[in-house]
């Protein structure tokens, strides 16, 4: 019987990220997937990042992971979102040529050490007395290993809908995994079922694009790593269209054939992914809805039509398609569909993304209810970092809320479960000002570093791009201006606003209507890169209100990170009410600020509880 | 404290009464109840049914104890949310005693001070401003800080909040729609809109925020300071406005030389009312003293009476009266004697004094009444609004205005900044009543918006 430190039970986003890690840190490690050819699929939109997924991706980048790099290598479109909200909410997306995205992400994981990628369908997990022992593969073979991570996607249990013609499946062309969700639920793991639902691929020869709108991305592209130092891949177009009243005709003649309206499909669906069928019958006023048209690889005919996911039968699918402008002749190349899927109740889990119920045994990715390829990987990194951390006999890590995306997601999780597949937001994040996707770097390389994850020379890289950000923001606070005659002359000549009194520049760039340029008012810039010199100006500008949640932060640490043993008896607890105590056994919070954010939990009940935890500290000392 | 055992006490304050109630909560509250009580007419099923009014007797080991309407309240549908059960007794100290001792002998423990509340917040029922309102309620001085208490405990204040709460979730949402999605079609209201939903938010923060003044008044009563020349009749009206002789009433000038107060209550609000020594030009020296006393108390004073005498004219005196008055947080001009002949030129058109006359009883529901209006105005309250009594309540709520306000100023330099000003002042709300808002913002979001791909 083959032994492995970590097996890791999927080869997706989460998986992928996982394994790297895991073997990354001296783990021996297996990766299973039944069909190698699948590796780092993107089973939905050929897209990386956006609001809140683009910090994660940074998050990923800097803590020593995969996904960032991958991108940069395989993105053909890249836009910033948000630009003029301010820079905490700015976010990059890239549209990714998903067959170079996937070739690049196997190239990686081919060449890491102590890693091995194996063509299998895990059945069974074992394990003995609370612990993990191992599984047991598809062909009867054994596997021993003292952590196992799952990340099997929306494969457990899948069915997949198309009108009413349901067949079983993980996604389509795979097949799913009932084996092993019986095998957890043996472990006494509660699964319930949630939805999701993709639009139709189309044939790109078949769609006529004169008549559309093209979308270009940013020149120059914005690379989602630091340590990437330039985008190589030409830039691919996408292009826009419209529904009509016509395709909603089309769409409401049909509702009795869509499983979504007839009740077939039980699973929740995601509200902010809502299906084209969905959106007619919701928002009745609106006569028309946007497409984006997608290229899914410059090596397939395939496109993506963003914004109309649907489950209804392929015929009404191609019906409704050709009342669209552009697309009156598409063709369907693989008709859209949703998934319904078995996956765990995240409150099952600890933010080490350990489960309660046995030890060794990690959940990362879609099976915790969250959705999108950002937030699988952000858990799997997080998952295989914990895991190897285990086999090593190392403090787990948990990442918080007030420094990371990653932390926020998970603490919703483990902390409040879910009720519909959980997509990352940025207002998820109370301290946002702080964690914005410029600074990931500063928030985590520290602890990349630290956890053996991030390479040294690119920790040092990052070291020094940091001490650059630092000197230029002490320059730009020394250096004082003047109203005379010749810094008036510069004013004037570059079209700022004027100054009355002396001022330094730092103050004089904290105005609403001054921006960094590189003129004499700034000093010398020549030495510093433009990404040290908006990061500067960042800092200088937002200086206030980032000290001001800085300091929030700060008077939250104090309470927010007492810690709560596992073991404790909440029912023993005097005034606190069976509910609560209930609610605080089952989630079994690591700390008093993950126990404040329990639902339900009132104020008295903490205080209760920050009593009996001071007691019981002055009983132990 | 423990929620497991089963409190008890006397709810009705000790002394002679026709009733006295004694209130049980707790799980066992329905099993010691029924060890004690014998119901009249022979019950139907094993146990006495929730809500339904019980008539019988009360017995301890040594007999009866008083004839005693009983109810009994299951979870969840009772004041704390738990099992619980009230027994009307005759209102007899003794018999009170005796009955709550049986209760206890029963398996009951006696309640701490305000526990049955304390349960009722534990258990979820109420929030905590409505808590403290309870609090305030059972502390209450007058009838009008009663009044305000009840409010407060009904969830009056929390109402009040909500709308603000609605306005800056409204907000809310719309900054966070266009924030986390950037890509979809929809148009979010435009930044004047959204500042206009702001200012909606700050009237009515202010008017919370005024009405602390009023508020302070009701639940601590207000200090009325009555000033005015030497024998206008000060002390006379203190003594008719407490309706007791506390203050020396004599026909000589500079009677009062010293401070007199006197606690009452006029038109519903706890009162102070301050007895002074009359202001003139030419004071001998204890007279001097009083009369600093009395510019400092009239200074200090919530509002201020100023007397004038209708029989005498106008002089120097009444113009430093005058002068005073007119520096007072709330003041109230009042020309007594108005039985005498009329000498009195009232020299300042843009003040109406009151008339009076204390000696013929003429007057004084005019004043209690302008007394009355001139707090609720000064508060900006009508008789239905709630008013802020807490020095907490009036913390947080200022830090909710601030927030608001920076709201609004940041608009224009990112969205980004301003949702954390509305964020913020939500944060100030949840610790105002304890709840959590994140969902309800997604929530909104996705019912009013269109979003997907
Ligand atoms: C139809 C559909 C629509 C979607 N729509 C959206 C969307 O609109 N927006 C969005 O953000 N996200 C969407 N997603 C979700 C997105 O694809 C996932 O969130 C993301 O890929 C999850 O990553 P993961 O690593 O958890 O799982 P996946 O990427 O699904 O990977 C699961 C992996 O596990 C392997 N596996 C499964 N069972 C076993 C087993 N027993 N043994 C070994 N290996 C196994 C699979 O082969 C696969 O490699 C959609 C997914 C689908 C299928
Ligand atoms: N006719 C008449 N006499 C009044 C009235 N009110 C008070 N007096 C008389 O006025 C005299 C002075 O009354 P006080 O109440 O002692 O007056 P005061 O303002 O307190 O006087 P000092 O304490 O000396 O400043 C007494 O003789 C009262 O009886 C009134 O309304 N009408
Ligand atoms: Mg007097």
């Amino acid at each position: 019987m083959e032994k492995f430190d970590v097996i890791v039970i999927g080869g997706g986003h989460a998986g992928c990220e996982a394994a790297y890690a895991s073997a990354k840190l001296g783990c021996r490690t297996a990766m299973l997937i039944p069909n190698i050819s699948t590796i780092a699929k993107m089973s939905c939109n050929p897209a990386i990042g956006g609001p809140g997924k683009s910090q994660i991706v940074r998050e990923i980048d800097a803590l020593g992971g995969l996904m960032a790099a991958v991108i940069d290598q395989s993105g053909i479109q890249f836009r910033t979102l948000n630009a003029s909200k301010g820079p905490a909410v700015r976010a990059n997306r890239a549209q990714a040529d998903t067959k170079v995205y996937e070739y690049v992400m196997r190239n990686i994981l081919d060449k890491t050490e102590n890693l091995k990628i194996i063509e299998a369908e895990a059945h069974e997990i074992e394990a003995d007395n609370g612990k993990v022992k191992g599984i047991v593969l598809n062909n009867g073979n054994k596997l021993k290993a003292s952590c196992v991570i799952v990340s099997t996607g929306t494969f457990l249990n899948g069915l997949l809908h198309t009108g009413m013609e349901q067949t079983p499946g993980g996604r389509a062309g795979d097949a799913p995994s009932t084996k092993l969700s019986s095998s957890l639920k043996k472990l006494g793991v509660k699964l319930s079922r949630l939805k999701t639902g993709t639009p139709p691929r189309l044939d790109k020869n078949s769609i006529d694009y004169s008549a559309l709108k093209p979308q270009k991305g940013d020149s120059p592209p914005q690379p989602f790593s630091y340590f990437t130092e330039k985008l190589e891949r030409p830039e691919e177009l996408c292009h826009l269209t419209w529904t009509n009243e016509r395709t909603h005709e089309v769409i409401k003649n049909s509702l009795h054939r869509s499983p979504l309206f007839s009740g077939v499909i039980e699973g929740v669906g995601p509200r902010y992914c809502p299906s084209i069928e969905d959106k007619v019958v919701r928002f009745p006023e609106k006569s028309s809805h946007h497409i984006f048209l997608e290229p899914v690889s410059l090596d397939s005919p395939e496109v993506y039509p963003n914004g109309i996911s649907t489950s209804l039968p392929a015929d009404v699918q191609l019906d409704f398609i050709r009342t669209v402008e552009g697309l009156e002749k598409a063709e369907i190349i693989k008709p859209g569909y949703a998934v319904e899927y078995d996956f765990a109740q995240p409150t099952q889990i600890y933010p080490t993304l350990e489960t309660k119920k046995v030890g060794g045994l990690f959940f990362a990715g879609q099976i915790n209810g969250t959705s999108g390829y950002e937030e699988a990987a952000g858990q799997g990194l997080l998952a295989g970092i914990n895991a190897a951390r285990k086999v090593k006999e190392k403090e787990p890590l948990t990442l918080h809320r007030s420094k990371s995306y990653i932390g926020v997601m998970i603490d919703d999780l483990t902390t409040l479960g879910t009720q519909e597949p959980y997509r990352m937001f940025t207002s998820r994040a109370e301290h946002r000002l702080v964690m914005r996707q410029d600074n990931a770097d500063t928030r985590l390389c520290e602890t990349g570093l630290r956890i053996g994850l991030l390479p040294e020379p690119k920790y040092l890289a990052y070291k020094k791009k940091q001490e650059k950000i630092n000197l230029l923001v002490k320059n730009l606070n020394r250096k004082m201006i003047a109203p005379n005659k010749e810094t008036i002359a510069v004013l004037r000549e570059h079209n700022m606003p004027k100054i009355n009194d002396p001022v330094s520049v730092a103050q004089y760039l904290r105005r609403p209507d001054v921006t960094i340029e590189k003129n004499r008012i700034f000093g010398d810039l020549s030495e510093f890169s433009d990404e040290v010199i908006l990061r500067a100006e960042i800092e200088i500008k937002y200086e206030g209100y980032i000290k001001r949640q800085e300091k929030w932060i700060k008077e939250l640490e104090g309470i927010e990170n007492i810690p709560i043993a596992t073991g404790i008896n909440y029912s023993g607890i005097s005034g606190l009410s069976t509910e609560l105590a209930q609610k605080l056994t089952a989630i079994k919070p690591m700390t008093f600020g993950q126990a404040s954010r329990i639902s339900g939990i009132t104020p008295a009940a903490l205080s209760i509880l920050m009593v009996h935890l001071k007691t019981k500290k002055q009983k132990n000392a | 404290m423990k929620l497991d055992d089963t409190i008890a006490a006397i709810a009705t304050p000790i002394g002679e009464g026709g009733l006295g109630v004694i209130r049980l909560s707790g799980q066992n509250s329905l099993e010691i109840i029924q060890k004690a009580f014998t119901p009249k007419s022979k019950l139907k099923s094993d146990s006495l049914k929730s809500h339904r009014l019980y008539f019988g007797k009360l017995k301890d080991k040594t007999g009866t104890i008083d004839e005693v309407c009983v109810v009994y309240m299951k979870a969840p549908r009772s004041y704390t949310k738990e099992n619980s059960a009230e027994v009307s007794c005759h209102g007899s100290p003794a018999v009170l005693r005796r009955a709550l001792k049986c209760l206890i002998t029963n398996g009951a423990r006696m309640a701490e001070p305000g526990e049955f509340t304390k349960r009722a917040f534990l258990n979820g029922r109420i929030d905590l401003s409505q808590a403290e309102g309870v609090i305030d309620l059972i502390k209450a001085r007058s009838e009008g800080a009663a009044d305000a208490a009840f409010k407060l405990m009904e969830g009056g204040l929390s109402s009040r909040i909500n709308v603000v709460k609605e306005k800056l979730v409204h907000t809310l949402a719309q900054l966070e729609a266009s924030i986390d999605f950037p890509d979809e079609e929809f148009q979010t209201e435009t930044d004047e809109q959204l500042i206009k939903h702001l200012d909606k938010a700050t009237d009515r923060m202010n008017s919370l925020l005024r009405s602390y003044e009023s508020g302070k008044f009701l639940k601590h009563g207000m200090g009325l300071a009555i000033i005015g020349k030497p024998n206008v009749g000060k002390s006379s009206l203190l003594n008719a406005l407490i309706e007791e002789e506390r203050s020396i009433v004599t026909g000589h000038p500079g009677t009062t030389r010293d401070l007199i107060r006197a606690e009452t209550e006029l038109a519903g609000l706890p009162v102070e009312l301050i007895d002074t020594a009359g202001l003139h030009c030419s004071p001998e020296e204890v007279e001097a003293i009083g009369i600093e006393r009395a510019l400092k108390a009239a200074k200090s004073a919530d509002a201020v009476i100023a007397l004038f005498d209708a029989s005498r004219e106008w002089d120097e005196a009444d113009e430093q009266v005058l002068e005073t008055l007119k520096k007072a947080k709330i003041p109230i001009a009042v020309i007594n004697k108005t039985d005498m002949t009329h000498k009195l030129n009232w020299p300042d058109a843009s003040i109406i004094p009151l008339p009076l006359s204390v000696k013929e009883r003429v007057g004084i529901d005019g004043l209690l009444e302008s007394i009355k209006t001139v707090v609720s105005d000064a508060g900006n309250i009508s008789q239905e609004e709630p008013v802020v009594t807490r020095t907490r309540h009036l913390e947080i709520f200022k830090r909710i205005a601030s927030d608001i306000q920076r709201a609004k100023d940041e608009m224009a330099i990112g969205r980004e900044l301003s949702a954390a000003g509305v964020w913020d002042a939500l944060e100030e709300i949840k610790r105002f009543t304890g709840e959590s808002y994140t969902d309800e913002i997604l929530s909104k979001i996705f019912d009013e918006f269109c979003i997907g791909k």
